[in-house]
């Protein structure tokens, strides 16, 4: 914690911001009243209960909870493992959103789990329906060496500015901001509705790169630049320009047609930007102005680590990693530089061998908050890969924290790699999904369990998601996996080459769909084509855009 | 029919006319489409105008004849559309109309705070709403985290006080 009781990272809740929390939750007790009364329809319900996170999915309600930004406090966390042991069945499951999800919830119980949160200055706000998301960030952000503004400040305004937003909490379709305050896109900025680059100028001063119209889903989509430079002071008068172009003209009569990408492409990236461009002239920017001053009120609302390392840190990080050469390996793929040379960043794997990518238990929770309070100035991360991470860890406590972790079933070294693999909850739990994504993602890590195999590979992401909405954002990954349903029975189809990082790309499609078993062949041919032909240290991703599809193709469907 | 005013001093019911009608003496609303066809007619003295728009219909044509119009009627079809807002925002922001924005149509009273700060003078309810509890959810959240049309005093950081001016 800093000197001032504010937790690190997050922004701190005052007295208001509680109160607020509080009216909140009596608005949906009442809201729940009216519709166990009958005065509300579920039709009219049902938007009231989804823009406070709760789904009613297969089995049960699922109750999703925002991460902003994906930063938690020790605190938060242990409030989360709490609501996972006394509602749920003892685990969560973090998204590729940084938020975190409850599958068996009773909707009697929702509104008391809401005011539970709201203890612990958490809510379930706009995790769903139509209207602006949780803002998700860089899960290295505030301590990555690379990165030019701390994004979170604006990701903190962003989120409070769409905080119930009085025009735009009723939009054509659901709509997801992403922020990034480092050249090196960890966010996946140019696929969300608005992908948002914050960068300085030579004088110092804080700007935006902004994009629009960008998505996965049914209809993948790479988002148009709007603005090279869009100065701080203006950054939300653009954000209501564009909310407001696409809440007056995105369609409302398909909800497959209803996203801002739909429209850019309808439009034209041209004229979609003139629209927006015209509405931000004919505003009234100062009304939206956003004021140094406000900016700073809401900064000083976060906590600051106290960086202090001693002068050997990175010494005794060196010894230790030559000392150990499974400590060593780990290193090498779970960590991030830090901007202070005596720590770094860490990623915490929630993707055990053969294990469930984004589960966690609640006593792994528990531990992972002592852990932070010990190693980490008491945050922590989640990242939209389904992991955990560290921000602030001394490098000469490095290898005592990758002890601990792995005694709690956290230290799989393979971050990037290919048992890293990302999947939405599917068809074992979500009411949209045509296929099971949890037991094809297990397999694949069963298949690629050998870490020395894993690091030979090199980086590779595996998104696995269990229809066309994809959750698990298979478009964006190295090899993406798509569940579809073939007259009542579940097929597999593949996509390659795709990357949500700076080289952005979406995923092609190989070929017919398989069967669970045949895929998983399908994906040990990929990868065996894979090292056959690649050439030095080449990631799959290059050789894949030097010979194309054909070699791949070949591999999986000729032996066929 | 129930009209409950978000703001004091939104005036009573006010005929709609059929775009064939002729035009009463006292206070009307003409469609979009008659307003648009036949300008905005001289009143002299015999009555103010009002002007009903459905959702897909531009509030920006209005901007040439806005000063002669003292209500603005907009209609919702379904309350998941929420052009209604943009529309009313619209008005106030763009075309600096100072005059009555209401709303008709199958809107929640869990809306009717959003309504509100999108600068909507009055609702058009059911003869059988329950005006109880639209105020009570018009009056719920007593904090707000963007500008409106309201301007409502602003600070620390983006916070405003939202409290409902007729909220009770």
């Amino acid at each position: 914690m800093s000197g001032h009781g504010l937790p690190v990272g997050t922004y701190g809740y005052d007295a208001t911001d509680r109160a607020f929390l509080a009216d909140r939750v009596d608005e949906f007790r009442d809201q729940v009243q009216r519709r166990l009364d009958g005065a509300l329809s579920e039709d009219e319900f049902k938007p009231l209960r989804l823009m406070n996170g709760l789904y009613l999915q297969l089995h049960a309600y699922m109750l999703r909870v925002a991460i902003p930004y994906g930063t938690l406090s020790a605190i938060q966390l242990r409030g989360l493992a709490a609501v996972a042991r006394r509602h749920d069945r003892g685990y969560a499951h973090f998204t590729t959103r940084q938020n975190i999800q409850f599958n068996w919830i009773r909707l009697e119980d929702a509104a008391d789990i809401l005011a539970e949160l709201a203890v612990v200055d958490m809510h379930a706000i706009q995790t769903s329906g139509n209207c602006i998301r949780n803002v998700t960030s860089d899960e290295f952000a505030g301590a990555a060496a690379d990165e030019l503004v701390d994004p979170r400040v604006y990701a903190e305004i962003l989120r409070q500015w769409s905080t119930l937003h009085p025009e735009f909490s009723f939009l054509p379709r659901k709509f997801k901001f992403a922020i990034s305050g480092s050249p090196q896109d960890r966010v996946a900025a140019r696929f969300h509705d608005i992908g948002i680059v914050a960068r300085r100028d030579d004088a110092g001063r804080i700007g935006f790169g902004v994009h629009a119209g960008g998505g996965l889903g049914r209809t993948p989509a790479i988002g148009i630049p709007m603005r090279e430079w869009l100065p701080e002071e203006e950054l939300l008068a653009y954000m209501e320009a564009i909310l407001r172009v696409y809440n007056a003209h995105g369609r409302r009569d398909n909800a497959y047609k209803s996203r801002i990408k739909i429209l850019v492409q309808a439009l034209g990236a041209e004229a979609f930007t003139r629209a927006v461009e015209d509405e931000f002239a004919a505003m009234p920017r100062h009304r939206f102005r956003l004021e140094p001053k406000t900016v700073a009120a809401i900064a000083a609302r976060f906590g600051t680590p106290a960086l202090e390392a001693p002068a050997d840190a990175a010494a005794v990080l060196a010894a230790d990693r030559a000392a150990d050469p499974a400590f060593d390996h780990w290193v090498s793929t779970n960590t991030h530089p830090h901007r202070d040379p005596g720590h770094i960043c860490v990623v915490l794997s929630l993707k055990p061998t053969g294990g469930i990518p984004g589960d966690a238990s609640a006593a792994q929770m528990d531990a992972v908050a002592d852990l932070a309070e010990r190693y980490s100035h008491a945050e922590i991360r989640v990242s939209h890969l389904q992991n955990l991470a560290f921000g602030h860890v001394r490098r000469d406590r490095l290898r005592s924290l990758w002890q601990e972790l792995a005694a709690l079933g956290l230290a799989s070294a393979n971050a990037g790699l290919i048992g890293d693999i990302v999947c939405c909850p599917g068809l074992d739990y979500c009411t949209l999904a045509n296929a099971r994504s949890i037991p094809i993602a297990q397999r694949i890590s069963d298949r690629f369990a050998d870490a020395e195999l894993q690091r030979r590979i090199g980086p590779l992401r595996i998104n696995i998601s269990g229809c066309i909405n994809a959750c698990g954002h298979h478009h964006a990954a190295g090899i993406g996996i798509l569940g579809v349903d073939k007259k009542g029975e579940e097929f597999f189809q593949l996509t390659l080459g795709g990357t949500a990082e700076s080289d952005v790309a979406i995923g092609q499609i190989l070929g017919p769909s398989l069967p669970e078993a045949e895929a998983v062949v399908a994906i040990e041919r990929l990868v065996e084509t894979y090292l056959s032909l690649r050439t030095g240290e080449e990631r799959f991703l290059d050789t894949y855009r030097r010979l194309g599809n054909r070699p791949f193709k070949e591999a999986v469907y000729a032996a066929a | 029919m129930l009209r409950l005013e978000l703001e004091p001093g939104a005036s009573a019911a006010w005929p709609e006319i059929a775009d064939d009608a002729p035009l009463p003496d006292g206070d009307c609303i003409l469609s979009f489409a008659r307003l648009r066809a036949g300008g905005v007619p001289d009143r002299s003295g015999s009555g103010r105008l009002g002007v009903s728009l459905r959702i897909d219909e531009p509030v920006e044509a209005l901007a040439g004849s806005i000063e002669r119009l003292a209500l603005v009627l907009l209609t919702v079809p379904a309350f998941r559309d929420g052009r209604v807002f943009t529309q009313a925002r619209t008005l106030r922001e763009r075309l600096d109309f100072a005059g009555e924005i209401r709303v008709a149509g199958p809107v929640l009273p869990d809306q009717a705070a959003f309504l509100e700060r999108c600068g909507v003078s009055s609702l058009v309810l059911p003869a059988n709403a329950d005006e109880a509890v639209w105020r009570r959810a018009n009056a719920r959240m007593h904090t707000a985290y963007q500008p409106s049309v309201r301007d409502e005093p602003a600070g620390p950081g983006l916070k405003r006080r939202s409290e409902a001016a007729s909220g009770g």
